[in-house]
């Protein structure tokens, strides 16, 4: 019980939390790119948070589904629809045994999410994570990206054994900020930005920069003001956070990601805030974004609130008698019991029949 | 024992009482307005008898026309269910009048715990604890205000006939408590006739756990274990259960002589609930008494496997209790969740209307007190209730289990109701934990739980 | 089988407030019993062998006065309140209407005792009892039909 690949997209793979604890052995860490996404989808079909998904982008998936399942759609709109119909995303969706899954091409934003409830996709774990590393063909689904064909085994065989989660929904907040012209990010200064003159560091600050085409899981690269810097951007080699803003001898930012390489010898004028990363990567090529620094501890007083939303998302999503009926079993026996009063409408009550 | 008794009542109580009587071999005679005329009740009863038009006050209400159906059927007892006449002192006194066996309590302890000011003042002197407050009835708002100066407030200024939530008024301080007084006062007067207030301390959240008490004219007075019944709407219970996931087994032992305390203290006969308001330390006070069998009644009947009704009737007959009470036994841990025509989304407005189709849950441990079938009509005269669902597991976790099994199970078509609301009830965490206090179904309404 | 007969036999039980009649002549064997359950129609325990003697009992009517005519339209007069239905003001006195006599509105036509308390059976409109639809002495329930009657239209 799983689902079928009909068509896999453009870059489809298995990620979660990320490979962590072997950056120093040469792995990069790999892992989904909006963290805030892939929570958000693992508590709406109330997985552990660290359970693995589906992620996608440029253009998505078409998946044939061989069980009835929960699924949740989070990230970017990519018109997702069930058998043709389409469905709305951030919230609890039943997938029927033999429904089609459709993605299309990328409306907003530019990575999509798929979670499936129950625990999530049968993959083995390798070096204590389920994500993809490309580069080096392991873990996720046999270490690429998803092909024509392929079956994907889920470790929950049927909903029976599930909570009942069809209610579950998230309101769409404007976190994204797609409405914006341009995109404030917030960074941590360093850790070597010492390296930059006064003018370089005001340019990065003060200048507006652009994504380019060359955006993708191990960085992105924007374009605009070259930024100064003292005496050349080489530096020894030094260990790659995520969000990392890297300043090449081009003087322009790229700022490095889940794919990223463990260790790179160019100067860091600072770090993004993590809590700001998931609207980073959800950027189209051409956007718009300026960078604001904050210090270490406003980024992890963000970073503690950003938990704190996390657990209340968790009462957030389970709604009461709104929406569709999580008493599944009730669902199923209504158009029964009513096609038995359509049947015997006029009849006298059994209690009257002697 | 009775050859005959009548059920003054309707809907599911007088199915309950029709069938306790038929396994005890005693004759049935229902009585029904004109719009009951199709009433599961009727037809399970050997007899029945049309007493009046659909009000309550002119049928189910109506003492001259039920005591009148008794002496024209025969019926040697009334069995009044709960609600309608069953705290009726003067009703009960008519009965006995009219050499009908009332099946209830005497209208003398009915009177001296129907008047909830004097039910304080009884309780106090026999030395059970009660929400701090009053001890002599008031009627005028100025001296209120001078005894609430001693209470301290918040203060909860109820009517003294009062019940169902009429008559009360919360006072917060000094300066709103005059006007609060007044207001409920007139309240009082409009729905009971009666100006008798009391006051007592306001308890923030507390949970409501009431005691079932079980006498007979032997002497016997016994408590059969606790009923939780913290998670309300507007002081209309939705969900019971027993034991209660809040007090210790030390405060259960403590209230349950209470209870027994309470019983004696009245000369109480039959069955009634001592109920009883418990602050956050687990201190418990003495609310009020109801002399009647209780809707909530299969609660204790899952755990204790005494039928309820059976022995109020053989207490009415001058029997002695009929089950081993020196070894009786509370086992496991039994849920109700009362199922009615109303809609949540719309404030709990209640849905009449006819039941066209309806399924009901079922199995190991699950029972189902209703009157209704695929067909009925669910009466705007009368209350909404469809159904009790009832289960009963080996511990809490296997209970609520199985009724979240019953109420995802269940369907209703015709009428609007609460199983939805009820379900959601029962997947929320607070409520799984044990931690229902009296403001839980209110903080769930906005999310805040 | 002389109908006419059996109506006087009827009318004599009903006087004499007999539950049973037996009378044997020239051969002919007539036995009148009263039946006298204080069950009201609407009583239908669920046993089905109950319902179908029930309803069989359903059909006959307690003291049934044939009308001669139908008239062009007709009411009912129910039953009030619960109680004992009686036909006279006292045991010893006659009854307030019998068959076909003609009755005013607002006129008396039974009384049902509830509890010591009297209740008056009124005539709702004027016209002419056609017949007498519960039994003398018997309990009735609220709403039970108890007489029916013709109203003219030229009145």
């Amino acid at each position: 019980m799983g689902f079928v690949v009909k068509k896999p997209g453009i870059l489809t793979t298995v990620q979660d939390r990320g490979r962590i604890g072997y950056l120093g052995s040469g792995f990069s860490p790999n892992g989904v790119m909006d963290h805030r996404a892939y929570i958000t989808a693992n508590i709406l079909v109330e997985n552990d948070i660290d359970a693995c998904v589906l992620e996608f982008a440029l253009a998505g998936p078409t998946l044939r589904f061989t069980t009835t399942t929960f699924i949740a759609i989070t990230g970017g709109d990519f018109s997702p629809t069930i058998n043709d119909e389409p469905v709305p995303m951030y919230s609890t969706l039943e997938v029927k045994r033999g429904s089609i899954l459709h993605f299309g091409a990328c409306k907003q934003g530019a990575y999509g999410y798929l979670a499936i409830a129950g625990g999530s996709l049968r993959v083995p774990e390798v070096m204590g994570s389920r994500s993809t590393n490309l580069k080096c063909e392991i873990g996720g689904w046999k270490g690429r990206t998803l092909a024509m064909g392929d079956y994907l085994p889920f470790i929950t065989k049927n909903t029976y054994f599930l909570p009942n989660l069809s209610s579950h929904a998230i309101d769409h907040d404007d976190f994204y900020g797609f409405d914006e012209d341009i995109l404030t990010l917030r960074v941590v200064p360093g850790p070597q930005e010492k390296a930059f003159t006064e003018k370089g560091i005001e340019t990065f600050y003060n200048e507006t920069y652009e994504t380019t085409t060359k955006c993708d899981r191990m960085g992105y690269r924007l374009d605009g003001a070259e930024i100064e810097t003292e005496s050349g951007s080489d530096i020894i080699s030094d260990g790659i956070a995520f969000g990392a803003v890297q300043i090449p001898s081009h003087g322009r930012p790229i700022i490095m990601l889940a794919d990223r390489q463990t260790t790179g010898g160019y100067a860091k004028i600072g770090t993004v805030a993590s809590v700001d990363i998931p609207k980073l990567v959800q950027c189209q090529p051409a956007r718009k974004i300026r960078f604001t620094s904050i210090t270490v501890q406003e980024a992890q007083a963000l970073y503690r609130q950003q938990a704190k939303y996390y657990r209340s998302l968790y009462k957030m999503v389970r709604r009461p008698g709104g929406g569709i009926s999580p008493r599944r079993t009730a669902r199923r026996l209504t158009p029964i019991l009513e096609e038995q009063v359509r049947l015997s409408k006029g009849d006298t009550l059994w209690i009257d029949r002697s | 024992m009775f050859d005959k008794i009548l059920i003054a009542n309707r809907g599911e109580i007088a199915v309950r009482i029709i069938r306790a009587c038929r396994a005890m071999g005693i004759k049935t005679v229902a009585v029904y307005s004109t719009s009951d005329k199709q009433s599961l009740h009727t037809y399970l009863a050997d007899e029945s008898v049309c007493i009046g038009p659909p009000l309550p006050r002119d049928s189910y209400l109506n003492i001259t026309s039920i005591l009148s159906a008794a002496k024209g059927t025969g019926a040697q007892a009334i069995h009044p269910g709960y609600g309608f006449l069953s705290e009726n002192s003067t009703f009960a006194k008519l009965c006995r009048d009219n050499n009908i066996v009332f099946i209830g309590p005497s209208p003398e302890v009915i009177d001296r715990m129907g008047n909830k000011s004097q039910a304080r003042k009884t309780m106090m002197d026999a030395e059970i604890p009660v929400v701090p407050g009053t001890k002599e009835a008031i009627y005028d708002a100025d001296h209120a205000l001078d005894i609430g100066k001693d209470i301290g407030w918040p203060i909860m200024i109820k009517a003294s006939a009062g019940g169902g939530g009429k008559g009360m008024r919360v006072s917060q301080n000094e300066s709103d408590f005059v006007e609060a007084f007044n207001i409920a006062q007139r309240e009082s007067m409009n729905a009971f006739g009666d100006n008798t207030m009391y006051l007592e301390r306001f308890i923030t959240n507390p949970r409501h756990i009431e005691v079932q008490i079980l006498a007979d004219t032997f002497g016997n007075v016994l408590s059969l274990g606790e009923r939780d019944c913290s998670v309300q709407r507007n002081h209309q219970k939705m969900i019971e259960e027993s034991p209660s996931p809040f007090i210790t087994d030390e405060v259960r032992e403590k209230m349950n002589e209470a209870a027994v305390k309470a019983a004696e203290a009245v000369g109480y006969t039959s069955a009634g609930t001592i109920e009883f308001l418990l602050d956050e330390d687990r201190n418990f006070y003495f609310m009020e008494m109801n002399t009647r069998i209780q809707v909530e009644h299969p609660v204790t009947e899952m755990c204790t496997n005494v039928d309820l009704i059976q022995e109020m009737i053989k207490v009415a007959a001058g029997e002695p209790l009929g089950f081993e009470h020196e070894n009786m036994k509370c086992t496991g841990h039994a849920i109700e969740c009362r199922i009615n025509a109303e809609a949540p989304e719309n404030d709990f407005l209640p849905s009449p209307g006819v039941i066209t189709q309806m399924h009901l849950p079922g199995g190991n441990g699950v029972r189902v007190d209703t009157a209704a079938y695929d067909g009925t009509n669910i009466s705007p005269y009368y209350d909404s209730m469809i159904a009790k669902i009832i289960v009963h597991g080996r511990d809490r976790t296997e209970a609520i289990a199985k009724m979240r099994t019953a109420l995802e199970e269940m369907v209703v078509i015709g009428v609007k109701t609460n199983l939805d609301f009820q379900f959601a009830i029962l997947e929320n965490e607070t409520f799984q934990a044990g931690n229902a206090h009296t403001g839980f179904v209110d903080q769930f309404l906005k999310g805040e739980t | 089988m002389d109908t006419k007969q059996i109506e006087e036999l009827i009318a004599i039980m009903d006087k004499a407030e007999l539950t049973a009649l037996r009378v044997e002549e020239d051969g002919t064997k007539i036995e009148l019993e009263r039946n006298h359950s204080s069950l009201s129609p609407t009583a239908l325990p669920l046993m089905a062998d109950r319902v179908g003697r029930l309803l069989a009992g359903k059909e006959e009517s307690h003291d049934a006065v044939v009308a001669d005519e139908i008239e062009e339209s007709t009411v009912v007069v129910r039953s009030p309140t619960v109680g004992m239905f009686y036909v006279s003001p006292s045991p010893d006195e006659d009854a307030f209407v019998i068959a076909g006599q003609e009755v005013l509105s607002g006129q008396t036509l039974a009384i049902v005792e509830a509890m010591k308390m009297m209740n008056e059976v009124t005539a709702p409109a004027p016209g002419i009892v056609m017949e007498v639809l519960a039994a003398n002495g018997t309990q009735v329930e609220y709403d039970q039909p108890l007489f029916r009657i013709a109203t003219s239209r030229d009145q």
